[in-house]
């Protein structure tokens, strides 16, 4: 089984290295990034779940069924996140838009 | 003597063959998870895309330090069950279930300071589908549809961390009475693997709804 192959002292580095990013993340978010804010929140995350999925799930030692399972998921994921935004930021701005519940309303221009 | 299960089942040759197979399985349903969450995600996406400064309005109203609080909570407590994944294979029984009832009461704490929010947006009047006096005072557009998704995102999430501090707790208690055995550990690891996934999904939902504001 694949839990053989980590040792606990690799989970203690595992965590360490989650609450460094963490804290990297909550301070970068008090700095003013602007454009850049999300793509590095996003990028930390990222960092910070392939290191959970990697050692504290133990997929760098999982059967290859196991890893075709997530890797199916995390394309499918990334299919539907690329083109609904690619298909969203491309359209032209759609004008005053209806507030929640669809009643329209009066709206100041952004 | 506890009443155990045969283990293989009659149905699998080996022992590791059956532990395979549940490993197998529960990937595949964290997979269907993952999928269940993108959606959501989606949804974000694109709203945020749209309503962009009722969202970083959205984010600056919420309580940045309790979220970022519940994020250290998750993370020890995911180490705390793998720790205890570890000492279950190598019979340190004691430390196993000291390490999953660690995670539990951390698991309580997360919802406790995920109940301290909900009862802080409910007292502003911030309620699901832009209902509340919140949304009088504040007309940014986007603000309702950003709440919405906090309130739908947080809570698919809240259940499953509550549907993960019952797991834990069952193993936890399971070892106790010795119906969980060094010998079945991956019937732990499988449960780990749940509460990890709970995990994962916190690790991206904290910057969408607690860092990606203007603060």
């Amino acid at each position: 089984m694949s839990a053989h192959a980590i040792s606990r002292m690799t989970y203690f580095i595992t965590l360490v290295a989650l609450l460094i990013l963490t804290v990297i993340s909550f301070a970068l978010a008090q700095l003013e990034l602007g454009a850049f804010e999300m793509p590095a929140a996003l990028l930390i995350a990222g960092i910070k779940c392939v290191l959970v999925l990697l050692f504290f799930m133990h997929l760098a030692h999982a059967s290859i069924g196991s890893i075709v399972a997530v890797l199916t998921g995390v394309i499918f994921v990334a299919i539907l996140l690329g083109l609904i935004a690619t298909d969203i930021g491309t359209r032209p701005d759609p004008g005053p838009r209806l507030p929640f519940g669809g009643v329209p309303a009066v709206q100041a221009p952004r | 003597m506890p009443n155990l299960r045969p283990f293989p089942a009659d149905h699998f040759g080996t022992a590791q063959q059956q532990a395979h197979a549940a490993t197998f399985g529960m990937w595949v349903f964290l997979a269907s998870e993952i999928l269940l969450f993108a959606g959501m995600f989606t949804l974000y996406g694109a709203y945020r895309m749209v309503y962009f400064d009722g969202f970083v309005e959205g984010i600056d109203h919420n309580l940045q330090l309790l979220g970022s609080a519940n994020t250290v909570v998750l993370l020890i407590s995911s180490f705390c069950v793998a720790h205890s994944v570890a000492d279950l294979r190598d019979g340190r029984l004691g430390l196993a279930k000291g390490m999953l009832t660690a995670a539990v009461v951390l698991g309580l704490a997360f919802m406790t300071f995920k109940g301290v929010e909900y009862a802080d947006h409910f007292r502003e009047g911030i309620f699901p589908g832009g209902r509340g006096a919140f949304f009088q005072d504040h007309t940014t557009a986007g603000l309702a549809q950003f709440f919405t998704l906090y309130y739908l995102m947080t809570g698919a999430h809240a259940i499953h961390v509550t549907i993960g501090i019952a797991v834990l707790a069952v193993m936890a208690l399971r070892i106790h009475r010795g119906t969980l055995v060094p010998a079945t550990f991956h019937q732990l690891e499988i449960g780990a693997l749940y509460w990890h996934l709970v995990d994962l999904v916190w690790i991206v939902l904290w910057p969408l709804f607690y860092l990606t504001g203007t603060h």
